[in-house]
């Protein structure tokens, strides 16, 4: 396991580092069209060829990487941040409001989360900017997704809440302001920790299956969901088998951040 | 030290099976599609005609995940000391799968099941439109398309209301069993 984990962090760093240096690895606008070269095959201006658009392959997969590995985590931040306000507060406090948050966590757990991102995303106009599509749609992702590593949260910080330690704290007169953040938070950090990573490849296939309902992020910005959207047409992607490379990045990303989660799961 | 080390196990093995419950309830039905395609297949149930249609295999790729925790279920359960002892007693391994592992678990696994019809319907949204076929998840997508939101809305409406009757259903089959409710 250790082997395993140790080799998707490499190749995380890797994409990572690959998809920050983009100005480096491919001189192209990821918008700019080659009317010349519409559809063409890989050569060495263009190592991945072009789209139907004679955009640039490589340029636009290297933009939506980077767009990915850098929205899906923020979402993950934000879904982690609220989840450990509900669910910490929750815990901690007990009672009425531990009650409280966690039928409100039922509740959120038993809407059907693609359908809410279709609503809140359809009410954007069409004419919306495509930055604006992009900020919303991982914004959303963020907003919705807190509510599964809440009860979890929760959880813990019931057990931490009868603990010895926060007994000792208590009466030692701590101020709770004091109590939640040196006696409480530090004790849910590796929780936090792994929730944080379970939400990123969640949040990435996330943007994926919207990108693919071209629901997601709005063109010309490349997403990695808008990218495999072209894969659709199966007996073009068999003519030009080139065009998986967007996928098969897909694939090892969210795999890796996969064995990153389980690997620390299976100790 | 002693007790501080003794919390921290304890944390971190309430961590683990919050976890993993969490996970287990993530993709419940579309795992068991798979998990009773799969087992067919293995059987040689299946007919020569039948072969992996693209609605079985979407699934399949949504659920992969799902299908490493029932596996972990099964293992878990396998090592439990009644198990052991019903295979030491020499009882039938259809027998054994049914009343001693199959049972037992029935509680947790219908719970799983009855969360995870919201995310059933989710995951049936790109799969119908990939593969072009009619349903729910399919109208959903035209209506958003269209912005058609009444529509929208109702169709979560119904989403929402299958869930809370599998729920429910889940937990009055749960207490037929006998066993304990289905873990919240």
């Amino acid at each position: 396991m250790r082997n395993s984990r140790r080799a998707a962090v490499i190749l995380l760093a890797a994409v990572y580092a690959a998809s920050l240096g983009a100005s480096c690895l491919s001189q192209f606008d990821y918008a700019r069209q080659f009317r010349d070269c519409v559809t063409a095959a890989p050569s060495r201006l263009h190592p991945l060829g072009t789209d139907e658009l004679g955009r640039d392959a490589l340029a636009r997969l290297i933009h939506a990487t980077w767009v990915s590995l850098l929205l899906a985590p923020a979402a993950a931040l934000l879904a982690t941040a609220i989840a450990a306000a509900v669910g910490g507060a929750a815990g901690y406090r007990g009672g009425v409001w531990e009650t409280l948050a966690m039928k409100t966590t039922d509740v959120v757990l038993s809407l059907p989360w693609l359908f809410l991102l279709l609503i809140a995303r359809g009410w954007m106009p069409l004419s919306a900017p495509p930055w604006q599509t992009l900020v919303t749609t991982f914004l959303l992702l963020g907003v919705f997704g807190w509510a599964a590593p809440a009860r979890v949260i929760c959880g813990a910080a019931r057990a931490l809440r009868a603990s010895d330690a926060v007994l000792q704290a208590k009466a030692y007169g701590c101020p709770p302001w004091r109590l939640a953040l040196v006696h409480v938070l530090p004790n849910l950090r590796s929780i936090l920790l792994a929730q944080f990573l379970i939400l990123i490849p969640v949040f990435i296939l996330a943007e994926g299956n919207l990108g693919v309902l071209g629901l997601g992020v709005g063109e010309p910005l490349p997403s990695w969901g808008n990218l495999l959207r072209d894969l659709v047409n199966v007996p073009e992607v068999v003519d030009r088998p080139w065009m998986l490379a967007p996928l098969v990045v897909f694939a090892v990303v969210t795999g890796c951040f996969y064995l990153l989660t389980s690997a620390g799961e299976n100790v | 030290m002693a007790t501080c080390l003794f919390r921290s196990q304890l944390a971190f093995r309430l961590q683990c099976f919050l976890e993993a419950r969490k996970r287990a309830g993530q993709r419940g039905i579309a795992s068991q599609k798979i998990l009773i395609y799969l087992d067919r297949f293995l059987a040689g149930e299946l007919q020569p005609g039948e072969t992996i249609t693209r609605e079985v295999a979407g699934h399949w790729i949504q659920s992969l995940e799902s299908l490493s925790i029932g596996t972990r279920i099964n293992r878990l359960s396998v090592l439990r000391p009644h198990v052991c002892c019903a295979l030491a007693r020499g009882v039938s391994r259809a027998r054994l799968v049914i009343w001693h592992i199959l049972a037992p678990s029935a509680a947790p696994l219908l719970a799983l099941a009855g969360i995870s019809t919201t995310l059933a319907f989710g995951a049936a949204i790109p799969v119908e439109v990939v593969c072009d076929s009619p349903g729910i998840g399919q109208l959903a997508w035209q209506a958003a398309l269209q912005r058609d939101f009444p529509l929208l809305v109702n169709l979560s409406l119904i989403v929402c209301v299958l869930t809370a009757g599998s729920n429910v259903l889940a937990e009055a089959a749960a207490g037929r069993i006998g066993t304990e409710k289905p873990g919240r």
